[in-house]
C-alpha cells in the first residue's frame, strides 16, 4: 500500500506541473539561438567569418549546392561568351547544362541559389553593421575594422546582384522588409558605392587575418564598379531592352572613368601588390606552399581547405583538364574552351597559353612545383576532342585522398581580384580618360613581360603580335588572355556592349581547318548557344520562387 | 505459482477424463434453438456434446435431437455470429436454448482512446484486426501483416529488404513537411514513428528501416485503427494522421495456456530483370564505344575497328542469378498465459526470429520478451505492470540505394559488367561500381536497435461505476549503427576505406491519468464520461563519427576507429527535447440503445510551438442511430443491424522537428587562407516564428453499418472528407530577407474518400465453412493551397534525373513532373543533311537533335520544347482504388485462407530504366531495350537509340502503370483432432503451411510494382529497389 501512496504522490507532483508553463518552454541543446550572436567581440568575429563564408558556402541553411564560387558563380559568369562552352550533351544534370547555353529560365536552380546566397551574405553583413556598434567593451579599432569589412562585403554582394540581375531590392537593415520592391540601378549603385567607399577608407592596408580583404581590395572593387558603370553608359547597355529599372542614364561617364583611374593609380603605386613572376602558380594553389605565393598578387581570393568542415570548391564541375578525378586530378570536362580563345594567343611564346590551352590530363606525365606533384596535360590532338582550358589544376589526388578530401573537391584558392586585373583596369581607364593609347599600352608591358617569362625577345614578339590599331580591341583580347575563366568575360562583354555580336559571330565550324582543331567544341555546340541567345539575356531572370514569394518584384523583360 | 498449479491441475483433469470416458447410461435429448432477441428460431445451429465427437444440427424449425452419455454431459451450442452457449443436460430431456448476438462477446470489445467500447455502440469509424488474422502472414513484421486487410489503411513497405521501412497512410496523406505516419499507442504508450531513433549514416540510409519492426506479431492481441475525428480527436494534436492502437496479449482468459509456435520458411527472389550476357554484352559495348579496342577489332588494317571482338569463350556472370539466394527464416515463440479466476493474471512471451534476406550476408533478427500482469489487491484496487523488450539487428551491407542512390548494391546486380569479376572498384570501365560480389563479401553494416517499454498502472474503483486510473510509462531506445566499406567496395575505393559509427538513443516518459464514470439510468439513459490529464517528455540524442583512409584493413575498423588516418567530418552530436501537456474529456450518451452521442474535447500543449501558440483545443462530436432497434425494424428478419453514423471534429499534427519556432544560428565554417583549418563562423539562419502552431485537420465522416441474414453479411461503409489547414510548411520566404525558409502555418490539403468493408459467410454447414471479406478504398488527395508559392519541386537523390515531381496546387501529392514523351526522331524528320530539323518538327531547346533521340511534346505553340513551358504532371502515385480480398475455408480440421491485395491506377516512374537503357556507357542494358533500340534499320518509335538524347530528362517515357493484383498470402492449416491431442496430452496442435507474395499480376517492368520511395512527396519512384521475395513457411503451434 505504501508504494501505492507514493505513486499517488508522484502523480500529484506531476499534476502540479500542469499549471506550470515552464514545462513547455523549449531548451535547444544543439544550436545557439539567434539572440546570442552579438553578445561579445568574440561573437562579432564569428559573425564576420559567417559573412566571408558565403563566398564558398557548400549550402546556406541547407539550401543549394555550392551556389557561389564553389561552383555556381563560375557557370553564371564565364559561359555564353567566347572563352568557355559546356560540353552540353555530356551533361547529366540539366541544371548546369542550361547555364551553359542560354537555356536558363526563372526556375533555374543556379540562378535562384546565387540570388539567395548573395542576399544571405548581405543579411549577415547587415546584422554586423547594425549590432556590432553597440557591443559593450569592445576594442574600438577592431570594431571599426569589422564594420568596414562587413560594409565591403555588403557592397561586394550587391555588386554581383546588380551585375547579374540589374535592379534589385536593397535592404540595409536586418529583418527590415522582406517584401521590398526592386530599386532602380541608380539607387543600387549609390548603395554599393557608399559601402565600398567606406570600406576603401576604413579597412587596414592588410587584414589582420591572412588572406581576407583589405583597403586595396575595396579600392579595386570600387574601381571595377566605376569602370563597369562608365562603360555601360558609354555603350548604352540595355537601352534597347524594355527594362526601365535597368538603365544607366544616371551615370556620369567621364567622372566614373576618372574615379576608376584614380583608384587604380592608388593601388598601382601604393598597395604593395605586384605581379607574381610565375603566372601558373596563381591557378594551382591548392597546397600551403603555393598559397603563400599568390598573396603577392591576389587582392582577394576565395579560400578553400580541408579543415574538417568540407569547405571545398566543386572542382570536378569547373573548367580544367578533363581527366580521372580519382587518379590524376582531372575533372569531368564539363566546361570546354572555344577556338576563339586559342586563336587569341601566341601559342608558342605566351606562357599563359602554355598554362591555359592544352589537352586533357595525363595519367603518366607529371612535374613537381615547389616540391608538390602535379600531373601534366597532354597536347591537344588533331581532332581537337581532348581540348581543355587547363588554367586551373589540382595536385596529385593521392595527397588529397590522404587528407580525406573527396575526389570531386578542391582546396584551390580561387583568385577573385588580381593585381593583373588592376593593371588592365588602369590601362582601360587611362585610355578612356586621356585617349592616349601609348601610355595605356605601357601599362600592359608588365603583363606581356611576365607572359614572356621575362624574356625580352619573346616579350617584344608578343607586343608585336598582340598589337591592334584600336587600343580597345587590343585590351578586349588582353583581358581575355590574362583573365580567361576567372569570371570576368561575360561582364566585360556586356559592359562593352559586345555580347550580342560575339555570340552571333562564334564560329560553328573550323573555318580555316586549323590543326589541331581548336574549334572542335565550337562545331559541336556553338550553334546551340546562338540558337538560344537573345539580347535580353544579358540580365538573368529574377527567380520564380522570389517572384512568387514577393509579389512586389517584377521580372526582367523577356522572361 | 498458483497459476502453474492451476494449469497443472487442468492437465491432470484432461488426463483423468480421457481415462474415464466409459459409457454408463446414454440419454436422448431433444430441443430447440431460438434467437435471444426474439426474432425466431435458428436453423443450422451446431450442437456438440462436449468432450465427445457427437454432433447434431438444428433443422429448419430450429429443432434438434442428440444422444448424450449421461446427465453431467454438456452441450455446446454454436452458431455463426452468435455467442456460443454451453448447457449442462442434467435431468432434462427437452432443452430450449436462446442464443444472443455475438457482439456481446468479449472479442467485440474494441479499444478506443483511454478506454474500451462495444463495437455495437461505436459512433466513430475504426478498423480492427485480431491476432488470428495477423498471424496468417508469416512476414515477421506486424505492419506487413496488416497490409491490405483494413479499410482505409494503406500499408506499403519501402522495399523487400527484411526489416525495411513501412509507411502507413490512413485516409491519405495530410501534410507536406510534417509527418504523415499515424500515432501508435502500444498498451497505452504513445509512440511516434521516428526514423531518427535508428543509428544509420546518411551514406546508405535512403530506404530506411522500420523503427517499430521490433513488435512481435505473436505478442499482439488486437490492432484497432482509429480513423475518423470522433475516434481520433481524443488524441488531439497527435491524431490527425489516424491512430493505431496495439494491445498486447494478456492473461486471465479461459483456462490459461502454454503455447509454443515454431516456424521455418524459405524466400526466393520473385523476378529477374533480363540483362545482356556474354557475346550480346560485347556486341552492345562495341556498338556503344566503336573506338574501343577492348570491344572491337580492326580486321582489314585500315585503322578503324570494324568487327566486335569474340567474347563468346569468356566467363559471363549473371549477377542476379549468382547472388540472389534462397533466404531462410526461423522463428520460435514461447508464451505462458495465466488462466481465469486468479487475483494475479499474467501473460508472457519470449520470441526469436531470424530472417535471411535473399542476398548473402543480409539478415534481420529479432529477440523479444514481454511480460504483462495485473494483480487485484482487493476488490477495488488493481495494479498493472507491463514490460516489453525488443532487440533487432539488421545485418548486411544491403541497401538498394547508395550515397548517391545509384551506386548501391542492387543497382550493381543488374548494371555491372558481366565479364568483370575482379575487385577493382576503381576501374573506370565499371562506372563507379565495384563488383557486387566483392561488395557483398567485404562491406559490413550492422544496425541494432533496442527498445524497452515499461508501463505501470493503478485502477481504483472509487465507486462501482467510477474508476480512477493512474498510469505512468516510460520507454527508451538505443541503436548504434556500424558501417565499414573497405577499399574493395565502390563506396570505400576512393577513400581507402570508410568506416562510420552512428548512434541514436531516445528516452520518453508519459503519465496519463483518467477518471471514468459509467452508469445506466432508468428510462434507458446510458452515460459514460471520462476526464484525463496527461504529460510527457521525449528526448532524442545522436552521435556520429566517420573515419577514412585505413592503412590496415585486415580487421574491421569500426571496432578501432582511431586507426583512421582522416576524419573527413567532425564528430557530430545532437540532442532534442519535446514536452507535451494535455487535458481531455469525453462524454458518451446512449438513449434507449438507439441514439448515441459522443463528444470529446482535448486541450493540448506542445513545446514545439511558438510561445504565442503553445496550446490548442481539439473538439469532436458524433451521432449514431441504431435503426434496427426501432420498432418498425423488428418486424423483419433480413436486416439485423442497421446503424448510421455521423461525426465531425478537429485533430492536430505536431510532427515537425523540435525548435522550429525559434530563430537559429547556423555554424558557417570558412577555410583559413592556407586551407589546413577552418574558422568557425556563425550566421543568422531561419527567422523565429512565435506564432507557429499546429496544423489542423477537420474531418467529416458519414458511415453505415449493416448486417443482413443473421450477420451472414456485414457491410461497413464510410465516406469522409478531411480538410487540413494551417499546414506546417517549411514555407519559402523571399530570399532578400536572408532566410530561405521559415516554418509557417500555410496552405491546405484535402482528402476525400470512400471505404467499404464487406464480410460474408457464404457457406456454413457442419463440416464446411466459407467466409469472405473484402475491403475497398478510394482516396482522393488534393493540394488546395501552398501559401506563398504555387508549387514545390520534389527532388530525389540519384545524380541524373533529380527533379521528378512537384507538389502542385490542384493536384495530389505524389505527382510526377516532366516532359511528355512523343516518340523518337526519325531520319524522315530531318532535311537531307541529316542535321537540320524539317519545318514543323518539334525542336528540343538547347540540344542538336539527331535521329534516334527522344522527342517530347511541345505543350505551347512555339515549336520548341523547353523546361519552363513544356513540363507538366506526368504521373500520379495515388491509386484510383486499392484494397484486399480474403477467403477463408474451414473443412473439418482443415482451414485454408487465400488473401489477395490490389492497387489500381497508380503510376511509378521507373527511373531504373535510364540506367538499364544505356545512359552510362559503362552499365549493362536490359535485353528488351538492346533488342528493340532505335537504329536506322529499326526505326522504332518506342525506344531511343543507344546514344540517343533525352534519356536523362524526367519524362513520361519512364512512367509505368503500377497497378497490381497480388496473391499476397495463402495459409493451409490443420488442427489435430482433439482426441489425438488428448492422447498426446496437449490442448491443441496446429500445423500450417503459408505462402507469401506468391504471384503478382502486373504490367510493371521493374522488380516490383509495390513501390514506396523514401520521399513521401513522391512515393512513386523506383530506382531499382530490393525486390520482394516469395516465401514458403511451415509452422506448428502447440498449446498446453
Amino acid at each position: 500500500m505504501k508504494i501505492f501512496f507514493k505513486l499517488i504522490a508522484i502523480v500529484l507532483i506531476v499534476s502540479t506541473t500542469y499549471s506550470c508553463d515552464s514545462f513547455l518552454v523549449e531548451e535547444p541543446y544543439s544550436f545557439p539561438s539567434g539572440s546570442t550572436l552579438f553578445e561579445s567581440q568574440a561573437n562579432a568575429e564569428l559573425a564576420l567569418t559567417g559573412v566571408n563564408e558565403i563566398l564558398n558556402a557548400q549550402n546556406i541553411q541547407g539550401n543549394g549546392n555550392h551556389p557561389l564560387w564553389g561552383r555556381g558563380m563560375h557557370y553564371l559568369t564565364n559561359l555564353g561568351c567566347d572563352e568557355l562552352i559546356g560540353s552540353i550533351n555530356e551533361f547529366s544534370d540539366p541544371q548546369p547544362k542550361m547555364m551553359t547555353n542560354y537555356g536558363y529560365n526563372s526556375e533555374s536552380q543556379y540562378v535562384s541559389d546565387a540570388w539567395f546566397a548573395l542576399y544571405a551574405g548581405i543579411d549577415r553583413a547587415n546584422n554586423i553593421i547594425k549590432y556590432v556598434p553597440s557591443i559593450p567593451a569592445m576594442d574600438s579599432t577592431r570594431r571599426a575594422q569589422i564594420i568596414s569589412e562587413a560594409r565591403f562585403f555588403r557592397g561586394f554582394y550587391y555588386t554581383y546582384l546588380a551585375w547579374l540581375f540589374g535592379a534589385v531590392p536593397i535592404p540595409v537593415v536586418p529583418n527590415s522588409n522582406a517584401y521590398a520592391a526592386r530599386e532602380p540601378l541608380s539607387n543600387v549603385y549609390s548603395q554599393i558605392i557608399s559601402d565600398l567607399t567606406y570600406a576603401s577608407q576604413n579597412l587596414p592596408a592588410r587584414n589582420i587575418i591572412t588572406g581576407r580583404v583589405n583597403r586595396y581590395t575595396a579600392q579595386a572593387m570600387l574601381a571595377k564598379v566605376y569602370l563597369y558603370l562608365a562603360s555601360c553608359k558609354e555603350n548604352q547597355v540595355g537601352k534597347d531592352l524594355d527594362n526601365p529599372l535597368n538603365q544607366f542614364d544616371f551615370v556620369d561617364q567621364a567622372d566614373s572613368y576618372q574615379k576608376c583611374l584614380t583608384l587604380c593609380d592608388s593601388i598601382y603605386h601604393n598597395s604593395g601588390y605586384s605581379l607574381h613572376p610565375n603566372y601558373n602558380y596563381l591557378f594551382i594553389a591548392d597546397t600551403k606552399q603555393l598559397k603563400a605565393e599568390i598573396l603577392k598578387e591576389d587582392l582577394m581570393m576565395v579560400n578553400a581547405g580541408s579543415g574538417g568542415s568540407s569547405e571545398y570548391l566543386l572542382f570536378s564541375y569547373l573548367s580544367g583538364p578533363q581527366g580521372n578525378i580519382t587518379t590524376n586530378g582531372g575533372n569531368y570536362g564539363n566546361l570546354r574552351p572555344l577556338g576563339e580563345l586559342a586563336e587569341r594567343y601566341d601559342l608558342t611564346n605566351d606562357t599563359r597559353a602554355i598554362q591555359n590551352i592544352s589537352g586533357n590530363m595525363s595519367s603518366t606525365l607529371s612535374q613537381n612545383i615547389l616540391t608538390i606533384k602535379y600531373y601534366s596535360t597532354v597536347a591537344v590532338n588533331t581532332a581537337g576532342n581532348n581540348f581543355c582550358l587547363d588554367k586551373f589544376r589540382q595536385s596529385d589526388p593521392t595527397i588529397r585522398n590522404a587528407l580525406g578530401i573527396p575526389t570531386w573537391a578542391s582546396t584551390l584558392s580561387f583568385p577573385l581580384l588580381r593585381f593583373a586585373d588592376v593593371i588592365l583596369m588602369y590601362a582601360e581607364a587611362s585610355y578612356k580618360v586621356s585617349a592616349n593609347a601609348t601610355n595605356a599600352r605601357k601599362l600592359l608591358l608588365d603583363l606581356r613581360n611576365r607572359a614572356a617569362q621575362l624574356d625580352a625577345t619573346k616579350a617584344y614578339i608578343l607586343t608585336q603580335n598582340y598589337y591592334r590599331t584600336d587600343f580597345m580591341q587590343e585590351l578586349f583580347d588582353e583581358r581575355s588572355r590574362e583573365l580567361c575563366a576567372e569570371g570576368w568575360r561575360r561582364f566585360d562583354l556586356i559592359r562593352w556592349g559586345k555580347l550580342t555580336s560575339v555570340v552571333t559571330n562564334l564560329n560553328t565550324t573550323n573555318v580555316n581547318s586549323i590543326k589541331p582543331n581548336y574549334y572542335y567544341w565550337n562545331t559541336l555546340y556553338a550553334a546551340v548557344i546562338q540558337g538560344n541567345y537573345a539580347p535580353y539575356k544579358i540580365w538573368f531572370p529574377i527567380p520564380k520562387r522570389e517572384l512568387e514569394t514577393n509579389p512586389n518584384l517584377v521580372p526582367n523583360s523577356g522572361y | 505459482m498458483k497459476n502453474y498449479f492451476y494449469i497443472l491441475k487442468k492437465i491432470i483433469l484432461f488426463i483423468s477424463l480421457s481415462v474415464t470416458t466409459a459409457t454408463i447410461a446414454e440419454i436422448k435429448v431433444t430441443g430447440s434453438v431460438t434467437a435471444a432477441d426474439g426474432t425466431g428460431v435458428l436453423p443450422g445451429v451446431s450442437i456438440k456434446v462436449k468432450e465427445t465427437d457427437r454432433v447434431s444440427i438444428t433443422d429448419y424449425n430450429g429443432q434438434f435431437s442428440i444422444i448424450v452419455p449421461n446427465e453431467s454431459s454438456t452441450l455446446i451450442v454454436s452458431y455463426i455470429g452468435m455467442k456460443t452457449e454451453e448447457v449442462i443436460v442434467g435431468k432434462r430431456t427437452n432443452i430450449s436454448v436462446k442464443l444472443s448476438d455475438k457482439s456481446m462477446q468479449l472479442n467485440d470489445i474494441v479499444v478506443i482512446g483511454y478506454g474500451v467500447a462495444n463495437r455495437k455502440d461505436l459512433t466513430g469509424s475504426l478498423s480492427s484486426i485480431n491476432s488470428g488474422e495477423l498471424m496468417k502472414s508469416r512476414s515477421g513484421s506486424l505492419m506487413e501483416s496488416m497490409e491490405g486487410k483494413l479499410a482505409g489503411v494503406q500499408v506499403t513497405s519501402n522495399s523487400g529488404e527484411p526489416g525495411a521501412g513501412v509507411s502507413i497512410s490512413i485516409r491519405g496523406g495530410n501534410s507536406i513537411n510534417a509527418g504523415t505516419q499515424p500515432l501508435y499507442v502500444i498498451d497505452g504508450v504513445q509512440i511516434d514513428v521516428n526514423n531518427g531513433e535508428i543509428g544509420q549514416s546518411s551514406n546508405s540510409v535512403v530506404t530506411g528501416q522500420n523503427p517499430l519492426s521490433g513488435l512481435n506479431p505473436n505478442d499482439i492481441e488486437s490492432v484497432d485503427i482509429l480513423k475518423d475525428a470522433s475516434a481520433t480527436a481524443i488524441y488531439g494534436s497527435r491524431g490527425a494522421n489516424g491512430v493505431v492502437i496495439i494491445t498486447t496479449k494478456s492473461g486471465g482468459k479461459d483456462a490459461g495456456s502454454i503455447n509454443i509456435d515454431v516456424y521455418a520458411g524459405v524466400s526466393n527472389v520473385n523476378k529477374y530483370i533480363s540483362v545482356l550476357q556474354g557475346q550480346d554484352y560485347a556486341n552492345y559495348r562495341f556498338a556503344r564505344n566503336p573506338a574501343s579496342t577492348v570491344w572491337g577489332v580492326d580486321t582489314n588494317g585500315d585503322g578503324k575497328l570494324d568487327v566486335v571482338k569474340d567474347y563468346s569463350q569468356m566467363v559471363s556472370h549473371d549477377w542476379q542469378r549468382e547472388l540472389f539466394r534462397p533466404g531462410y527464416t526461423k522463428s520460435v515463440d514461447l508464451s505462458i498465459n495465466s488462466g481465469q479466476g486468479s487475483k494475479l493474471r499474467f501473460s508472457t512471451n519470449i520470441g526469436a526470429l531470424n530472417q535471411e534476406g535473399i542476398i548473402e550476408n543480409n539478415s534481420y533478427s529479432r529477440l523479444t520478451a514481454r511480460f504483462k500482469s495485473e494483480y487485484d489487491a482487493n476488490q477495488k484496487l488493481t495494479f498493472g505492470l507491463g514490460t516489453n523488450l525488443s532487440y533487432t539487428v539488421a545485418d548486411g551491407a544491403v541497401v538498394s540505394n547508395g550515397p548517391n542512390s545509384y551506386t548501391g548494391l542492387l543497382q550493381s546486380f543488374v548494371l555491372y559488367n558481366p565479364f568483370n569479376s575482379f575487385d577493382d572498384a576503381g576501374n573506370t570501365d565499371n562506372g563507379g561500381l565495384s563488383s557486387p560480389k566483392s561488395f557483398i563479401q567485404n562491406a559490413y553494416k550492422k544496425t541494432p536497435m533496442l527498445r524497452v517499454m515499461n508501463d505501470f498502472s493503478i485502477n481504483y474503483k472509487i465507486l462501482s461505476n467510477l474508476i480512477l486510473r493512474l498510469s505512468i510509462n516510460g520507454g527508451l531506445t538505443s541503436s548504434k549503427g556500424e558501417e565499414w566499406y573497405p577499399t574493395t567496395t565502390s563506396w570505400g575505393y576512393t577513400k581507402n576505406g570508410l568506416a562510420i559509427i552512428s548512434e541514436a538513443s531516445s528516452q520518453q516518459w508519459q503519465t496519463s491519468n483518467t477518471l471514468t464514470y459509467a452508469n445506466t439510468f432508468t428510462g434507458g439513459h446510458y452515460v459514460n464520461a471520462m476526464f484525463g490529464l496527461e504529460a510527457s517528455e521525449y528526448y532524442l540524442s545522436n552521435l556520429s563519427v566517420k573515419g577514412e583512409n585505413f592503412l590496415v584493413q585486415t580487421y574491421n575498423p569500426v571496432f578501432d576507429m582511431s586507426q583512421a588516418s582522416v576524419y573527413p567530418d567532425k564528430p557530430s552530436s545532437s540532442k532534442t527535447k519535446d514536452a507535451r501537456l494535455s487535458q481531455f474529456g469525453r462524454l458518451n450518451y446512449i438513449l434507449k440503445d438507439k441514439y448515441m452521442f459522443t463528444a470529446s474535447l482535448r486541450r493540448d500543449g506542445s513545446s514545439k510551438f511558438g510561445e504565442n501558440n503553445k496550446y490548442a483545443l481539439f473538439p469532436s462530436g458524433a451521432f449514431a442511430w441504431k435503426a434496427h432497434q426501432e420498432k418498425f425494424m423488428k418486424k423483419q428478419d433480413v436486416i439485423n443491424e442497421l446503424k448510421f453514423r455521423l461525426s465531425v471534429g478537429a485533430t492536430g499534427n505536431d510532427r515537425i522537428d523540435s525548435y522550429r519556432s525559434l530563430s537559429r544560428l547556423d555554424k558557417a565554417y570558412y577555410s583559413n587562407f592556407y586551407g589546413d583549418n577552418s574558422d568557425l563562423g556563425l550566421a543568422p539562419a531561419e527567422i523565429a516564428n512565435p506564432n507557429l502552431k499546429w496544423e489542423t485537420t477537420y474531418q467529416y465522416d458519414a458511415g453505415l453499418d449493416i448486417q443482413l441474414f443473421r450477420n451472414r453479411i456485414a457491410l461497413t461503409a464510410d465516406v469522409y472528407y478531411k480538410d487540413t489547414r494551417d499546414m506546417l510548411l517549411r514555407a519559402a520566404v523571399p530570399g532578400q530577407s536572408g532566410s530561405y525558409f521559415q516554418w509557417q502555418n500555410l496552405g491546405r490539403i484535402s482528402n476525400k474518400g470512400l471505404e467499404l468493408s464487406l464480410t460474408t459467410t457464404n457457406i456454413s454447414t457442419k463440416d464446411f465453412i466459407w467466409k469472405s471479406s473484402l475491403n475497398f478504398n478510394i482516396n482522393r488527395n488534393n493540394v488546395e493551397s501552398l501559401g506563398s508559392v504555387s508549387s514545390i519541386p520534389v527532388s530525389v537523390n540519384g545524380g541524373w534525373i533529380t527533379e521528378v515531381g512537384r507538389v502542385l496546387v490542384g493536384h495530389p501529392i505524389g505527382s510526377g513532373w516532366g516532359y511528355v514523351f512523343d516518340g523518337i526522331y526519325q531520319t524522315s524528320d530531318f532535311e537531307a543533311d541529316g542535321k537540320t530539323l524539317k519545318a514543323g518538327v518539334t525542336k528540343i531547346s538547347g540540344i542538336t537533335s539527331i535521329p534516334g533521340d527522344m522527342k517530347f511534346k511541345d505543350l505551347g505553340t512555339d515549336g520548341i520544347v523547353d523546361p519552363q513551358n513544356d513540363k507538366t504532371v506526368i504521373s500520379s502515385s495515388e491509386p484510383n482504388h486499392f484494397g484486399g480480398f480474403s477467403n477463408n475455408f474451414t473443412y473439418k480440421n482443415f482451414d485454408l485462407s487465400i488473401f489477395m491485395q490490389w492497387s489500381y491506377g497508380n503510376q511509378v516512374m521507373n527511373l531504373g530504366r535510364y540506367r538499364l537503357e544505356g545512359y552510362s556507357p559503362y552499365y549493362n542494358v536490359s535485353t528488351e531495350y538492346w533488342q528493340n533500340a532505335w537504329t536506322p534499320t529499326n526505326p522504332t518509335n518506342i525506344y531511343p537509340a543507344i546514344t540517343g538524347n533525352g534519356k536523362i530528362e524526367s519524362s513520361s517515357y519512364f512512367v509505368e502503370d503500377a497497378s497490381y493484383l497480388r496473391i499476397k498470402n495463402i495459409v493451409l492449416g490443420y488442427n489435430l483432432d482433439s482426441k489425438l491431442c488428448k492422447k498426446l496430452k496437449v490442448k491443441s496442435i496446429r500445423f500450417y503451411l503459408t505462402g507469401d507474395n506468391l504471384f503478382t499480376f502486373t504490367k510493371y517492368t521493374g522488380y516490383d510494382p509495390e513501390v514506396s520511395y523514401y520521399n513521401k512527396l513522391m512515393s512513386g519512384v523506383d530506382n531499382i529497389s530490393y525486390p520482394r521475395s516469395y516465401t514458403y513457411t511451415f509452422g506448428c503451434r502447440l498449446s498446453f
